[in-house]
């Protein structure tokens, strides 16, 4: 036979009546037997939603932790920007930057030319930029070394080297950086004029870095991805992956995966061992844009291999913390 | 205005949209809010108040000869240990907080005010209980006072004994 549970005053602990509503011990008023469940149902019931609140709080830091640097960081041009410089590595703009407008950048529509500044023995040249985007673009640059342009005009090196790294059609929006020659310490800066689209077919920018991407919050297994950034494409949509053909050392042609890092981003990446090893041992590629895409060729080479490092969740947090705490 | 605010803050749990935390106070201050310019409130106003008022509270009909009880809250009717059944408050123990404060009332006849006692006891098991009651004048109609209405509350504390661990302890109610 079930035996009836005890019931018990909360303040003296006194054997009390199933019904009572009053200790005559101590007189403390005693809830209602029904009052009791209401609670702990009620109790449940706003502990149940809480919980639940709290993980879905919990989760969504987490989240935002993991691809907090591409949202709460200065994103594009000045995120990479100043990632970039204090690395001293080569960079370009993501595109992911068109939304600024301020800053000296590139209005639709219009041509920007080639600015070469010189500092601690280097050169920076800038070349001409073109637009062809609805939105505007910032100005900042790709940056490569050039030694053979020491001793020779400059511009015909950079016209070569662009034309040898850009396909025919593209934009072109690089910057050089090279040994100085005395005589390039002050070449001409020039200054954004407008630019009347003349119809022709779309244009792709071919883009290559050698920075590291972490501010991406890419995941992949390995520590070395494939980016190549072909912007106003529109190349798989996100956040799916696409097959896109890969001519291999001009030979044959395979299809390989390739996705974007997110939504807004122009940046392919690819995460196959077998293409980047390809690319990684000094072999060339070639990404095949389909008819649709202007058809260009878009040459892969070791310079579109990006590290990547992936921050604990500990890193980033406790990291950041530290570094913001640090007096220098 | 005030008695509909009254009325729903009440009903909606009171606390909420009442700042007065002691029941005699807000008894009181019913009583001059529903008073109007009656000489003393409807006790059908006060029906509609729900929460302590109800369960510990008690009306007592004075118009005939002797005071019967109207109602009794369901915590003053279990302190008192008596039945709901009974009505005459001559068989309400006068040991009980029901009946200490129930045979108050010649006093409001007298004063035709609301009034407020206080009543102190220690129980065996060694709680001293502060009791305050309210007792206000009612009618039911015409004018007539011939209801009292009472209200008690309390806070307990353990007092020093033998055998005592805990320290004062105030419980109010």
């Amino acid at each position: 036979m079930r035996r009836a549970p005890e019931h018990f005053c909360p303040t003296c602990r006194r054997s009390v009546a199933e019904e009572a509503r009053i200790c005559r011990a101590c007189y403390t008023v005693l809830p209602r037997s029904g009052d009791a469940q209401n609670v702990g149902a009620k109790r449940k019931l706003f502990i149940g939603p809480s919980v639940v609140l709290v993980v879905m709080v919990l989760a969504g830091v987490a989240w935002l932790s993991q691809i907090g640097s591409s949202l709460l960081e200065p994103s594009g041009v000045g995120g990479f920007s100043k990632d970039a410089q204090s690395r001293g590595t080569m960079y370009i703009a993501s595109t992911a930057s068109r939304q600024r407008s301020s800053g000296g950048g590139i209005s639709p529509n219009s041509r920007f030319h080639a600015s070469v500044l010189h500092s601690d023995g280097q050169c920076h040249v800038s070349q001409h930029v073109r637009n062809l985007g609805r939105e505007t673009l910032e100005s900042v640059s790709l940056e490569f070394t050039l030694l053979s342009a020491v001793g020779t005009p400059v511009g015909e090196k950079i016209e070569a080297a662009a034309v040898s790294a850009i396909p025919a059609g593209a934009v072109r929006k690089v910057d050089f950086s090279f040994a100085c020659p005395a005589s390039t310490a002050s070449i001409d800066v020039g200054i954004p004029e407008p630019f009347e689209s003349s119809g022709a077919s779309p244009e792709v920018e071919l883009v290559s870095r050698t920075t590291t991407v972490e501010g991406l919050g890419l995941r992949t297994r390995t520590s070395v991805l494939l980016a190549v950034e072909i912007p106003s494409v529109g190349i798989c949509p996100f956040p799916e992956t696409c097959k896109l053909p890969v001519r291999i050392d001009g030979g044959g042609v395979a299809p390989f995966r390739f996705r974007r890092p997110a939504e807004d981003s122009d940046m392919l990446i690819s995460d196959n061992e077998i293409l980047i090893g390809h690319l990684g041992g000094g072999g060339t590629a070639a990404l095949n844009l389909d008819e649709a895409m202007s058809g260009a060729t878009v040459p892969l080479t070791a310079n579109n291999l990006v590290e990547v490092k992936q921050p604990s969740l500990f890193d980033r947090w406790f990291g950041r913390f530290f570094e913001d705490g640090r007096d220098d | 205005m005030l008695k509909l605010f009254s009325r729903l803050s009440e009903v909606l749990g009171g606390r909420s949209f009442s700042t007065e935390r002691r029941l005699h106070k807000r008894a009181s201050n019913y009583w001059h809010s529903f008073k109007g310019e009656r000489e003393f409130p409807l006790v059908d106003d006060f029906r509609t108040l729900g929460g302590d008022f109800f369960s510990q509270g008690f009306i007592l009909d004075i118009a005939g000869d002797q005071p019967m009880l109207e109602h009794v809250g369901e915590i003053l009717l279990d302190e008192a240990q008596i039945a709901p059944s009974v009505r005459a408050l001559a068989d309400v123990p006068a040991s009980s907080l029901l009946g200490q404060f129930g045979r108050r009332y010649p006093q409001v006849l007298e004063a035709r005010q609301p009034l407020t006692s206080e009543h102190v006891f220690v129980t065996d098991a060694g709680f001293r209980v502060s009791c305050r009651g309210a007792l206000l004048p009612l009618t039911s109609g015409g004018g007539k006072l011939d209801r009292v209405l009472g209200v008690v509350s309390w806070k307990s504390e353990r007092v020093a004994g033998p055998g005592t661990t805990m320290g004062p302890e105030p419980r109010s109610a």
